[in-house]
């Protein structure tokens, strides 16, 4: 398979390579016009599915560096490596890609299904549920991506490089829609709100067609355009549906975070009774309503009410509502580069929501190990 | 100061608020009493994140419903 940089040697033959049934057969020499994709379109999703392929191999590197470090110690890598690619690399050497966990890895078959069905013009034509499969892998990718943009993932990809992919995917994304609805998107878009459909990424109408395609991959049907055109009335009716599928991906993403702060900031090596002892000291006690907390900041609420983007008139306000969890702002007279740095970025990171949790969070967290700095 | 963001008590709701499966929130409050401050601190931050996510998700599903 071309695009992938690792090749599986001498795979038995897949089961969706085995001979179509005749009723499939007809099926395709019915609808063939309406499933097929156009070579740019094809040439798109290619290169979207092998960067996809090569992050998830990427990620499943990583989890075996991890759970053979010993392994992979002895042999003089160092496990802090921060070169992603040369991870890779060294987990292939270590025999990592031919265990059976990587070949069975059902994401990687589910891609592998996909690469298989985009196939040259007029000779075998795409079949209306994978159709479907490959808008589901995108709209994962587009997921992936946008979390990567807010939590501004230092991978070798710029910003601007990561939303130009989101664009291309978005390209493709439309033309499968349209090709399958029969509807003219721009058309629609234009008429409804008055504005072209790149802004569709997040509308409802959009989310519509890609919970389709999850509801597909949970009952495994086979559409037919008939199905597709009704199907998709009802979800323009109850959107509630597309929910479940957007509620699992969160949900994954979540999880996902959770992994990698077990795997790389938990310590692992064992801690002393007295360090235990100290830490039993610190940390007992009543805590705190942390929704309470959380709401506060992203609404604005209480003391965080009246805040201006002026530094030293919102120090006031800031300083009360640490206050309450006992953490003094006054930690901010120390010299610390990265408080100092928080103060400069405060000005834009107030005109954000997300982005003003967030600066707030680093700085809080700055505040903590400055004074644990303290003789 | 009284680190009291980042104690056994607040953490551990803190965690039972994730969106996430009752294994790893198994996992985190197995671990959480011997977590020192650094830990705690990174533990802190990635909870936040992921209430963040939750909170661009009901936004998107809030969308959803308007364009109904």
């Amino acid at each position: 398979m071309e695009g992938f940089k690792f090749k599986i040697e001498d795979e038995p033959k897949k089961p969706w390579e085995e001979l179509r049934s005749k009723e499939e057969s007809k099926f395709i020499e019915k609808y063939r016009n309406e499933v097929m994709l156009d070579k740019d379109t094809r040439s798109n999703i290619d290169q979207i599915l092998t960067r996809e392929a090569e992050e998830k191999q990427l990620d499943f590197a990583e989890e075996w560096f991890w759970k053979h470090r010993e392994d992979v110690e002895k042999m003089g890598y160092n496990p802090n490596s921060k070169e992603k690619r040369e991870i890779v690399n060294i987990v292939k050497e270590m025999g990592g890609f031919n265990d059976e966990e990587w070949k069975n890895n059902k994401d990687i078959e589910e891609l592998y299904i996909f690469k298989s069905s985009i196939a040259p013009e007029k000779k075998n034509p795409l079949e209306l549920n994978t159709s479907l499969l490959i808008l589901n892998s995108l709209s994962n990718r587009v997921d992936k991506l946008e979390l990567d943009i807010a939590l501004k993932k230092g991978d070798g990809t710029s910003r601007k490089e990561k939303k130009k992919e989101l664009k291309e995917i978005f390209k493709t994304q439309k033309e499968i829609v349209e090709k399958i609805s029969g509807r003219d998107l721009e058309q629609e878009s234009w008429d409804k709100m008055g504005r072209g459909p790149i802004q569709w990424f997040t509308t409802g109408l959009f989310s519509s067609f890609i919970g389709i395609s999850f509801l597909y991959l949970e009952q495994k049907k086979r559409f037919t355009p008939k199905f597709i055109k009704e199907e998709i009335a009802k979800y323009a009716q109850a959107p509630e549906k597309a929910e479940g599928g957007i509620e699992n991906v969160y949900k994954q993403v979540a999880e996902k975070l959770i992994t990698e702060f077990i795997t790389e900031k938990l310590k692992k090596d064992e801690k002393s009774k007295e360090e235990l002892e100290a830490i039993k000291k610190e940390f007992s006690g009543p805590g705190v309503k942390i929704d309470n907390f959380l709401d506060s900041l992203i609404h604005r609420k209480e003391e965080l009410r009246n805040l201006n983007g002026n530094w030293s008139e919102d120090k006031n306000g800031l300083e009360k509502f640490l206050g309450r969890f006992n953490i003094p702002l006054s930690g901010l007279e120390a010299n610390d580069e990265g408080i100092n740095q928080a103060i400069k970025e405060y000005k834009s990171a107030i005109k954000k929501q997300v982005g003003f949790v967030k600066w707030f969070t680093e700085l809080v967290s700055r505040l903590f190990m400055l004074d644990k700095k303290k003789p | 100061m009284n680190a009291i963001l980042l104690n056994n008590e607040t953490l551990r709701s803190f965690i039972e608020l994730a969106n996430i499966g009752q294994d790893q929130k198994g996992i985190l409050i197995s671990k959480l009493p011997q977590m020192d401050l650094e830990e705690r601190t990174e533990l802190f931050k990635t909870l936040t994140n992921i209430y963040l996510l939750h909170f661009k998700k009901e936004a998107a599903i809030q969308q959803l419903n308007k364009n109904k």
